[in-house]
């Protein structure tokens, strides 16, 4: 029989050493991060040498994203916000926190000249460094000049089974279907992802788990074509995969959509950061927000793999992330957007899943 | 050891300040962040009244008849590979049968990642498949274990009445209800996955579950009542499935032990003895060896060594791959690589230049395919003298014959880079997983045992087995959000903001796992022993710890690997935790976004090998076999 004593002491020690060396030194800063970690956790590093602050940057996964950050910031902030800053990928999400009313406003002097479009009224939030919905295409599969144009390409027949949107339940692709809400109205929009469903279970189009996934197996060949994002895009092209970027709806003509009689345009979705309210270190996240609207952050993430296109026309960039004025951009009421994004979640999911 | 069913004698019960002190840090850890949000649901009962309707109903019919496929090919895959690698002399048994614990180990959706890539399959039937891969260790262990506690004498008896045919007719009815106690486990597991079938499903028909509904109802602003109420379908149809088998299990059905028992000899097959082993090697193969292997083969540039894949993927992947994404390379390992310092858009030109002048010089052209679609080289222009293209051309063959046609040299030399990358930029991420997980474990292990033995030993074992239970059946999100909302407190905010807070989450979530192992052991060991210690003035905490530990210790050690092993694995609830986020199993899905470059396989191997750690270190150094079943 082995004693009490030989079984206990070695667990429990070595368990109070680990909690112990678990709890580790309190941060200096906390940020929740949506944008991909690859992207930005060498640009929070960066910050981190450069301030000698320390920070706990909480990042995201696919599977998780919108639920993982936001559902955590709105538990916390009931009880004891914890966290300071939000670098949102996208806007509608902090358009849905400020509804809440869980942003703190912060003018950062490094927004003054981000043009008024991308920044809050209120200060509350501040947007940069966009990405456009766009359509990724297989090159080997679709000579040029016989690609998708448009939304509406979805439906064409000669795309059976070889076309995709990521299912519009989560991150950029629900901003993009609340946006079709918005611009297209309530009947239409209804219709169209309905259309959406039938096509999937018609295995007509494929509805990928995310904007990453159809990426990939665009340029694996599986698909064709699909919606994806330009980070997503560009990644692809970087890796050598035989892949296209295509504006849609920017012309008149088969397969684009349009409103009011002018094609639709391109959605461009722009970064936002925000601090939280009652944020703890406020301080040292107005400091990291000022430090990540600076002019050449933004030009390090035109020139990053995620491409993002700058919201300052005169920063830097390389030839291939271009500007915002290059292709028709969708007109969207952001800040509508963000309001109606819940009830949207909460319709699409019943069109969705089932 | 026999099991007595036999009420145990008030020597044997468990002492009652213990018993409380564990209950207590069982409620803290596991019950408590469940509690909170249930809360919300008895403040807005209103939110059950919209909980089943058509569509729900079909996503919840739809969940059953994935579980019931995917249990019904665990229990056709386990209850035979189980028996043969316990009982049997097929060729390699022992190693098969440690192998065979490993599917339950991996994420299923890493074992998805490989077998979409092997298997042209989509759709309902490879997730049935894959997820039946995934758990038909649970019926194997189940039915290993079984068989092995058949006694002797039985078989003798057998054996003597009709040879090897009436021993198998004789042991079939003793094996199908542990392996139908399995095939439960089985079903559990796959009515909760929600990532593997979206993953699965993404090209063709979309195949939603019910665990989509519960993701998605936690989007929606002033929802939380209904996103707690969606959960209870799940949890219904767990408990559903996990009382019988516990019933079972109490009765004493999966132990086919009485009196004085005679372990039985391992069964000689004869002439079945070749095509058996091969049936278990199939499925090792299948389950373990595939999706290993595949990461062991990307790990080495397998692909492009052995594949002759794209020139331009092989350009970009010998240039650093994916681990240029991550952000923390340092910029020297960019020199060691001997990346070419080019332009990524001239590269990308001049290697699909490269590719259309050997395309042209093969006299190859577009054929149209069957579904109307032309391939065709990449049609960019390219300005083959522009001295950036010449020098991204050069580099472009340069990385060409480097990485592709290289054989088995230039696949270990990949291999080997690979995985240095993967342990460079992921270490701290091992080492964040490693210790929450041995916390974990440390954690959650005196309490399954204090637990595990009041199941066996006290009054109402039943209904705690239950409770204990909940935390592991509720889904990831509902006890994450809980676990946030519990801990984030200023008294308790040196818990919240650090580290510590992932360990409790994991031991809270997974203690249940271990309970279950303790209990098990418990049930097995004669609790004789515990009132010869009592008549020997040995006090309760003393016969805990001094008597019974001792005899299920190796139970002890299988519980603690096993929470270890969840630990490492579990990604759902700690992505909501800030403190979780540098855990390697969150560096692996981040990375995989992007696609599946050499060094993230590396990196997913480097994860399951933490994970099997334990396990192997003691089939190494250990003489006891490692017990999880009693």
């Amino acid at each position: 029989m082995v004693k009490i004593t030989s079984y206990l002491s070695a667990p429990v020690l070595g368990l109070l050493a680990l909690f112990l060396a678990s709890c580790g030194q309190e941060p200096d800063l906390v940020v929740r991060i949506s944008l991909d970690q690859p992207f930005s956790e060498g640009l929070v590093k960066e910050f981190e040498n450069e301030t000698g602050l320390k920070v706990r940057a909480q990042y995201d996964i696919e599977q998780s994203k919108t639920v993982g950050h936001v559902r955590a910031i709105i538990e916390e902030a009931k009880n004891r916000p914890r966290t300071d800053v939000f670098w949102n990928n996208e806007v509608a999400q902090t358009i849905r926190l400020a509804e809440l009313g869980l942003l703190e406003s912060y003018d950062s002097p490094s927004a003054a000249d981000i043009p008024e479009a991308f920044r809050d009224p209120a200060r509350q939030w501040t947007g940069f460094a966009a990405r456009a919905r766009v359509l990724i295409v297989n090159t080997d599969l679709v000579p040029e000049g016989e690609g998708p144009k448009g939304t509406m390409d979805l439906f064409d027949p000669k795309w059976n089974g070889k076309a995709a949107i990521a299912r519009p339940l989560t991150g950029t692709t629900l901003t993009h279907a609340t946006a079709l809400y918005q611009v297209m109205g309530e009947e239409w929009s209804t219709q169209f992802f309905q259309d959406v469903v039938s096509g999937n279970e018609s295995s007509a189009l494929s509805l990928p788990e995310s904007n990453g996934q159809a990426m990939r197996q665009v340029g694996a060949g599986e698909l064709a074509w699909a919606w994806t994002d330009t980070d997503d895009y560009h990644v692809a092209e970087e890796k050598g995969l035989p892949v296209r970027r295509v504006y849609p709806d920017q012309e008149a003509g088969p397969g684009v959509l349009e409103a009011e009689g002018e094609p639709l345009g391109t959605l461009l979705i722009p970064n936002s950061i925000m601090l939280l309210k009652d944020a703890p270190h406020a301080e040292n996240g107005k400091r990291f927000i000022d430090w990540v609207l600076r002019r050449e952050i933004e030009q390090k993430l035109a020139e990053s793999r995620s491409a993002q296109i700058p919201v300052r026309d005169d920063v830097p960039r390389p030839a291939y992330v271009g500007k915002i004025g290059d292709f028709k951009v969708m007109k969207v009421d952001y800040a509508a957007l963000g309001k109606s994004i819940g009830q949207r979640t909460e319709e699409l999911s019943k069109t969705f899943l089932r | 050891m026999s099991r007595t069913n036999a009420t145990p004698h008030p020597a044997a019960r468990p002492s009652r300040a213990l018993f409380a002190l564990a209950l207590i840090a069982f409620a803290v850890l596991g019950l408590s962040p469940l509690a909170i949000m249930f809360q919300r649901l008895a403040a807005e009962p209103a939110a059950l009244e919209t909980l089943l309707t058509e569509r729900t109903l079909t996503l919840l019919g739809r969940t059953v008849a994935l579980g019931l496929g995917a249990s019904g090919i665990a229990l056709a895959l386990g209850l035979p590979f189980g028996f043969l690698v316990a009982r049997t002399n097929v060729f390699g048994a022992g190693a098969m049968r440690a192998l065979g614990i490993v599917p339950i180990l991996i994420p299923p959706i890493m074992m998805a990642m490989t077998w979409t890539m092997v298997l042209p399959l989509r759709g309902p039937v490879m997730c049935a498949l894959i997820l039946g891969l995934s758990t038909f260790p649970l019926v194997a262990l189940f039915t290993g274990r079984a068989a092995e506690r058949i006694d002797a004498r039985r078989e003798e008896a057998a054996a003597m009445v009709g040879g090897l045919g009436a021993i198998l007719r004789m042991e079939l009815p003793l094996l199908i209800v542990p392996a139908l106690g399995g095939a439960v486990l089985a079903f559990i597991v796959s009515i909760n996955e929600f990532a593997l079938p979206d993953y699965v499903s993404a090209v063709g028909k979309k195949f939603n579950v019910y665990a989509g509904e519960i993701f998605s109802n936690w989007q929606v602003d002033g929802n939380e009542p209904r996103a707690v109420a969606t959960a209870l379908p799940l949890i219904v149809l767990t408990l559903l499935a996990l009382i019988p088998l516990m019933a079972l299990r109490r009765r004493g059905r999966y132990s086919t032990v009485d009196g004085k028992f005679v372990a039985p000899q391992r069964l000689n097959l004869g002439r079945a003895r070749w095509p058996l082993t091969f049936f278990c090697l199939a499925v090792v193969t299948a389950a373990s060896l595939v999706p290993v292997g595949r990461l062991l083969y990307e790990s080495g540039g397998g692909p492009r060594v052995f594949g002759g894949v794209s020139i331009r993927r092989a350009a970009w992947t010998q240039g650093g791959g994916a681990a240029q994404n991550m952000g923390t390379v340092d910029p020297n390992a960019a020199t060691e690589t001997k990346t070419p310092a080019i332009d990524a858009q001239a590269r990308q030109g001049a290697v699909q230049a490269s590719q259309r002048a050997a395309l042209e010089a093969a006299g190859q052209a577009p054929v149209a395919g069957a579904d109307g679609l032309v391939p065709q080289m990449p049609m960019r222009q390219v300005d083959l003298n522009a001295p950036e293209v010449k020098a991204a051309l050069e580099a472009a063959q340069e990385d060409d014959r480097s990485d592709m046609g290289g054989g088995t040299d230039q696949f270990i030399a990949n291999f080997k880079q690979s995985f240095s990358r993967a342990f460079e930029l992921s270490r701290e991420s091992l080492l964040s997983s490693l210790v929450f997980a041995l916390i974990a474990a440390c954690i959650a292990l005196p309490i399954a045992l204090v637990l595990g033995h009041a199941i066996q030993r006290g009054r109402g074992g039943g209904f705690l087995e239950v409770v204990t239970l909940l935390p592991l059946i509720v889904p990831a999100t509902l006890f994450g959000i809980g676990t946030i909302v519990f801990w984030n407190h200023e008294w308790t905010a040196a818990i919240y903001d650090s580290g510590a807070l992932v360990a409790l989450l994991f031991a809270g979530r997974f203690v249940a796992v271990a309970t279950l192992i303790c209990s098990g052991a418990v049930a097995s060991f004669d609790p004789r022993l515990e009132e010869s210690a009592h008549l020997a003035g040995a006090g309760p905490l003393r016969r805990l710890f001094s008597v019974v530990s001792p005899g299920v210790w190796t139970s002890l050690v299988g519980a603690w690997i096993v929470v270890f092993a969840l630990s490492i694995r579990e990604l759902d609830a700690a992505v909501l935790v800030p403190a979780a986020n540098d855990t390697a199993m969150f560096r692996v899905f981040n990375a995989v976004h992007f696609g599946r470059d050499d060094f993230v396989s590396a990196l997913a191997l480097l994860v399951i090998f933490t994970i099997l750690l334990p396990g192997l270190l003691w089939s190494l150094f250990s003489k006891s076999r490692l017990r999880i079943l009693p």
